[in-house]
């Protein structure tokens, strides 16, 4: 109950930055810009500042949604310990969060496609 | 993040009819440019092609006529074969120069791609500057050799 719970909280972020990152999604409802960058002149080539991409110096957009995701699915590791650790002395080999059984829910492979 | 990718390409794609300000160099581009008109030789052997009146004699006399045209070159210019386009040619591409000037000036300075704003002025500035450059390349090479 606790993994469904915590699942559904990161779910819930999930789908919220899906329709921020949804083009459509922003026109349909007026928003403004979250992220502004600049087209530069460099080495002959017209680019980005900051790439789009990931880049070495990781602060492309990429770089910033991947983070972004990464911080939601952190939410697993904020819960002040297992419950369970009694009961099962193997999730102590987890440091007492969630984070593996996290990792597996199908649902947010689902939702982590959906924005990268 | 695909869709956003997509997006970012088709802009940039906007800017590809003025591509050769930062892909070609001035100074290629130009001597290339020069190098695509007649040279002296072309110029008077085209004039000397016009006063033909059809006489028995004419091409020995016209072949004589270049070879003398051909002697005297080489004394003043040596090996050197110097080649320039016609004032209508240049003047065809400072117009065409001027006109992406123009569109330079006119594209927009920040454009928003739904979620992401895009901000081109660092680009524009850029362009401006090295539209300025071929402008001046072009102008200043007419007022450095042409004569009343």
């Amino acid at each position: 109950m606790l993994i469904e719970g915590i699942t559904n909280g990161i779910n819930g972020s999930m789908l919220f930055l899906k329709d921020q990152l949804s083009i459509q999604y922003n026109r349909a409802n007026q928003l403004q810009p979250i992220f502004d960058i600049k087209v530069n002149l460099q080495e002959r080539k017209v680019t980005f500042d900051p790439t789009i991409g990931s880049n070495d110096r990781e602060n492309g957009i990429r770089d910033i949604i991947n983070k972004i995701v990464a911080d939601f699915i952190s939410l697993a590791i904020m819960m002040p310990g297992r419950i369970d650790t009694n009961q099962n002395p193997a999730a102590t080999s987890n440091n007492g969060d969630y984070l593996v059984e996290i990792k597996d829910q199908f649902l947010l492979f689902s939702s982590i496609n959906q924005i990268t | 993040m695909n869709e956003i990718e997509d997006a970012t390409k088709a802009f940039i794609q906007q800017y590809d009819d003025k591509k050769f300000l930062w892909e070609e160099r001035l100074e290629v581009s130009f001597q290339a440019f020069l190098d695509s008109g007649p040279s002296f030789e072309e110029l008077y052997q085209k004039k000397v092609d016009a006063t033909r009146t059809g006489a028995d004699d004419e091409d020995q006399k016209i072949e004589e006529d270049m070879d003398a045209f051909r002697w005297m070159g080489k004394k003043i210019h040596g090996d050197v074969v110097t080649r320039y386009p016609s004032l209508e040619v240049f003047d065809e591409k400072i117009a065409h120069l001027t006109v992406v000037k123009k569109q330079i000036g006119e594209m927009k300075q920040s454009v928003d791609i739904g979620w992401l704003r895009v901000n081109s002025l660092p680009l524009i500035k850029e362009l401006e500057k090295t539209i300025d450059d071929w402008i001046q390349a072009h102008t200043s090479f007419l007022l450095n050799n042409t004569t009343n």
